[in-house]
């Protein structure tokens, strides 16, 4: 019977050395719901390079520590599924007592995890760096600890349709939209804006989402004969409808994309196919933002940080990466400056904050209806072949950052 | 040592596990009971299907109505919790007798893609109907009054004691021999004076029924509901995997087996989420060692062990082995 | 313009496409009477092998597809060695869950090698076409449909004619009596699972140029399989490429000529599979295999 008061001692022993210095430097806490598995496993890596990448570049510029507490990020998987997205959340809340979330990232598991944050009354800050739906804004209404880091649905469309009005009004537009979550969150904008601008809308068709042919829909569009054709679709359809679409030779002036234009997945996938596609996001290779100029470290021209990211990664940067690492930075900011994780001191520092960092201007505006939306500032880019034979994206609006002419296609 | 006896208190200690823990446990018990008790409801209803020969492949057909049911009813209506529950209770069972009468006669593979094919035709309508379902975006719960977590919890918590006991009457009522009957042979069934119909129709019932206010209930639960998720394959196959794992045909192997899945589930999610992938590849890799060394699930595993101990003690009573006990 | 020329060749190449795709299925099930739940997931390795052979080494996918046929008659064999041999006579829904995990674990370990993200190779043929008419035919699935007839027209030829191919109708057919005439059903079961992979993975080498690959794009594809092979009866060839047919039209027409048809295109599959199931049990050209 000696081995348990042995045990007990050391036990003891362990807790009294490791209990003084725990209390003083509690770990920040970040609560990180990635899909890193399932049908959004795309989405989740990149959101968990943007967030290690944060935290390795402040452990490099600042130390170790965050207002002298270790970080501590909790990545958890949310399989990309609804139910497991609800327990994270709450597990994050209840039993971790994050200080901060940030994520998650596909828009179905985003649209889930609003329910359980907002019940809860000791819900922490919460960032979300991805998901677009306009459901979701609408589910967390105008709630102080909610700061969304990324456009909503219908800045893409606004700021499409702006830089389409360039064209003059007359032109006839094609709708093309999928019966998926992409599809069903942008059309109601995308038609809104178009019929604004005085365009005529001649074709409005829905496809299903992974369906092995588009090639109906291309013939009834054909025979509407759009200037423009606008295409509201998500990745792995945008891939297969691009290429179909230049096999149909539709002869359609002007290709109008949303955000999968600008994912080097598609441009990798896509070919030849993709010139003179035009996309509309919140970030795009060759932006040129410059440095902070109290945080240039952190925050480095955009040019800067691309070249950070390529030397770590080998490949360029997809939006969801700076999205992920510019929100994370500003999260790690903020318990530096009020020193405290309690929500409403950090509330108040972000709203007062302001940075440019490489995804634009950090400061939160109000959006429709939720109180705090930063780096919603877009810009619509065409991808366009150069002389030598590559493909770069060309921006084109708006007109301070415009490095090109929106060209239409010849084919 | 009576067996019978051991499993009887095991029974009524996990019974009162699922009730107690809403009241007294801790945040991350009541909702690993939660999301365990929603797996009970379904496996054992996925079993009482399977017990009478129908293999269903489409458990989220019923789920997703269920869930569909519940919120359409709450936010057109403004029907309260207790009652947008009862409403998918009644839903789901006739969902499961038009599948009864739809049908008809057939048997083994035909019935499973019939399932199959009823899920996917759910979810394309609510893809399709965005005006009625909210579509592709999903769509939130907007009660007018939320009965608090607690209640919510609790609920799944009857609603497995409830799916448990209902099998277990069936398991005692002649009805057992006839699904029996059914599973090995409907057409000698009939013969002996058994109309399947009537009985298939009464199973798949009862077991959609319940299927789906574990889908209603989940709904209360997490607030959100959208198509992808709601007839989401996922949920079909856990409701398979768990019986299959804790011992098909039986009534406590879907219990032991939702139980094992969950913590399974969990243990391989938290552990190894960081690493791209990883989480669903041991999950597969688990479900395919148990269906090729466990064929009778954990139950007949335990089974077997208990069986060759009592065997050994009973026959060969070696004096190396006594002086271990 | 009339849509009607363009809706049939459209129709007609899709049928192509997915003939492809069931005809694997509808083999396995027929000889091996399992559902392969993991056959998408064989039609994934076989656009991932063709992608990366194009992407890393510019061979052509149509050059790759007789090597990547035998690699995958490979796989399928020695996957009905390690895993399917020891479920043969279990309960289907055992079959079902053994396959599906391999699925499962087959998909992520595509994740683990390649990532999700989502791909597609560019030969030139994909997204080129011409136009007979008013007709416009994409050259990408004209390949596509002209090696499924290929492939089609090779394994009824096989079977038909070769002495294995025999064996292996008779095995189909009559299980006891064909192990009574001295043939290794064993064996054979080997043979027509690995061949029943072959096709998912030639399937693969097709769709990698006109699909989207993505580690998750087997299961879609695979539940599609399963309705044209129960449309057409499961375990007949002819009946799979009716089915094939069937579904095709009626998904294509329905795109074209319904309101917002190509989103219900999927649903209207599901209906006719009920329907066929209820009046004929058995499929179109059901024969009568006792499940």
């Amino acid at each position: 019977m000696r081995y348990p008061s042995n045990l007990l001692f050391l036990a003891g022993l362990a807790v009294a050395l490791g209990a003084a210095p725990a209390s003083a430097q509690e770990p920040l806490k970040i609560g990180a719901p990635v899909s890193t598995s399932g049908r959004y496993v795309a989405y989740g890596a990149q959101a968990k390079n943007g967030i290690e990448t944060a935290v390795e570049v402040w452990k490099k510029v600042r130390g170790d520590k965050v207002a002298g507490r270790p970080i501590e990020v909790l990545f958890r998987d949310t399989q990309s599924n609804n139910a497991i997205t609800v327990s994270l959340m709450n597990a994050f809340i209840q039993t971790d007592k994050v200080n901060i979330i940030i994520g998650p990232d596909g828009s179905n598991v985003a649209a889930a995890a609003v329910p359980p944050w907002k019940k809860l009354d000791d819900r922490p800050i919460w960032f979300m760096p991805g998901g677009s739906s306009d459901v979701i804004e609408k589910e967390v209404g105008p709630d102080p600890y909610f700061f969304h880091t990324y456009a909503w649905s219908y800045y893409y469309h606004e700021n499409n349709v702006n830089a389409l009005k360039a064209l003059g009004t007359k032109k006839k537009v094609a709708l093309l939209y999928s019966d998926g979550a992409y599809g069903r969150a942008h059309i109601e904008d995308a038609r809104k804006y178009v019929k604004e601008a005085g365009f005529d809308l001649v074709a409005d068709e829905l496809v299903r989402e992974g369906s092995a042919d588009y090639g109906p829909t291309l013939a009834k569009i054909r025979v509407r004969r759009p200037d423009i054709l606008y295409v509201l679709v998500q990745t792995n359809d945008a891939i297969q409808l691009t290429k179909q679409i230049h096999a149909a030779r539709l002869n359609i002036p002007y290709l109008v994309g949303t955000a999968q234009t600008q994912l080097r997945e598609w441009q990798e996938a896509t070919g030849e196919s993709q010139v003179c596609w035009t996309g509309v996001t919140t970030w795009v290779p060759g932006l040129n933002y410059p440095a902070d100029k109290k945080e240039p470290k952190l925050f480095p021209s955009a040019a800067d940080w691309e070249k950070m990211w390529f030397e770590k990664y080998k490949t360029s940067p997809d939006f969801l990466e700076v999205g992920y690492y510019a929100t994370t930075i500003l999260a790690l900011l903020a318990v530096e400056a009020t020193q405290s994780t309690d929500r409403e001191r950090l509330k108040e520092w972000l709203e007062k904050q302001d940075y440019q960092t490489p995804l634009g201007d950090s400061r939160f505006k109000k959006s429709r209806v939720a109180l705090h939306q930063a780096f919603g500032t877009m810009v619509v880019f065409q991808r366009q072949k150069q002389p030598d034979g590559s493909i770069t994206s060309v921006l084109v609006y708006p007109e301070q950052v415009a490095t090109g002419k929106l060209k239409p296609c010849t084919q | 040592m009576n067996m019978r006896y051991v499993s009887v208190s095991l029974w009524v200690a996990g019974l009162l596990l699922a009730l107690l823990t809403p009241v007294f446990g801790s945040p991350t018990m009541v909702d690993i009971t939660f999301r365990t008790c929603s797996l009970v409801v379904l496996a054992v209803s996925w079993n009482l299907m399977a017990s009478a020969g129908l293999i269903s492949l489409g458990h989220s057909a019923f789920f997703g109505l269920g869930g569909y049911a519940a919120i359409l009813a709450t936010n057109s209506a403004g029907t309260p919790f207790w009652l947008s529950l009862l409403g998918s209770l009644v839903a789901g069972a006739i969902l499961g007798l038009g599948l009864a009468l739809i049908t008809g006669k057939m048997r083994g593979i035909y019935f499973a893609i019939t399932t199959l094919a009823v899920s996917e035709g759910l979810r394309v309508i609510a893809v399709m109907l965005p005006d009625l379902t909210g579509g592709a975006k999903g769509a939130y719960l907007a009660p007018d009054n939320f009965p608090g977590a607690f209640t919510v919890n609790m609920a799944m918590g009857i609603a497995a004691v409830g799916t448990c006991l209902i099998a277990w009457a069936i398991s005692r009522s002649r009805y057992h021999f006839a699904f029996r009957a059914m599973r090995a042979n409907e057409g000698a069934s009939q013969m002996l004076g058994i109309y399947p119909l009537k009985y298939r129709a009464a199973i798949t019932a009862i077991s959609g029924s319940v299927a789906s206010l574990a889908g209603a209930v989940e709904v209360w639960h997490g607030g959100y509901i959208d198509p992808a998720l709601a007839f989401d394959l996922h949920i079909t196959i856990t409701s398979q995997i768990a019986p299959i794992l804790g011992g098909i045909y039986t009534l406590s192997g879907p219990v032991l087996g939702a139980v094992a899945t969950t913590l399974i589930g969990d243990a391989t999610r938290i552990g190894l989420g960081h690493i791209e992938g990883a989480s669903l590849l041991v999950f597969g890799l688990i479900l395919v060692g148990c269906v090729l060394y466990l064929p009778q699930g954990i139950r007949g595993g335990i089974a077997q062990f208990l069986d060759r101990r009592s065997k050994r003690s009973a026959s060969t009573p070696m004096p190396a082995d006594a002086g271990q006990r | 313009m009339d849509l009607i020329p363009q809706a049939f060749s459209d129709a007609v190449l899709l049928a192509g496409l997915y003939t492809l795709m069931a005809v694997g299925l509808s083999l396995g099930f027929g000889v091996v009477r399992i559902i392969n739940f993991a056959h998408g997931e064989m039609i994934m390795l076989g656009a991932y092998g063709a992608f990366w052979l194009f992407t890393l080494f510019g061979v052509d996918p149509l050059i790759s597809l007789p090597a990547l046929i035998v690699v995958g008659y490979v796989v399928g064999w020695l996957l009905f060695k390690g895993f399917i041999a020891k479920v043969l006579d279990a309960p289907h829904i055992n079959q079902i869950l053994l396959t599906f995990g391999l699925g499962l674990a087959i998909q992520h370990i595509a994740i683990i090698l390649w990532t999700g993200n989502a791909r597609s190779a560019t030969p030139v043929y994909a997204t080129s076409s011409f136009l007979i008419g008013d007709v416009l035919v994409v050259h990408g699935r004209l390949v596509a449909f002209a090696v499924a007839v290929v492939m089609v027209a090779a394994l009824i030829a096989w079977l038909r004619w070769s002495e294995t191919g025999l064996a292996t109708r008779a095995v189909a057919e009559n299980r006891a009596a064909a192990t009574l005439m001295g043939v290794d059903v064993r064996r054979i079961y080997a043979l027509s699972f690995g061949v029943s992979c072959a096709l998912g993975v030639a399937t693969g080498v097709v769709v990698s140029f006109i699909l989207t690959i993505t580690p998750f794009m087997g299961f879609p594809m695979l539940v599609k399989a399963i309705a044209i092979v129960i449309l057409g009866g499961l375990g007949s060839i002819p009946g799979t490429v009716i089915g094939a047919l069937v579904l095709a039209f009626a998904e294509t027409f329905a795109s074209y000529y319904l309101p917002e048809g190509s989103g219900w295109a999927e649903g209207i599959a599901f209906v006719l599979i009920i329907g066929i199931l209820i009046l004929r049990p058995r499929g179109i050209l059901g024969e009568a295999v006792e499940t």
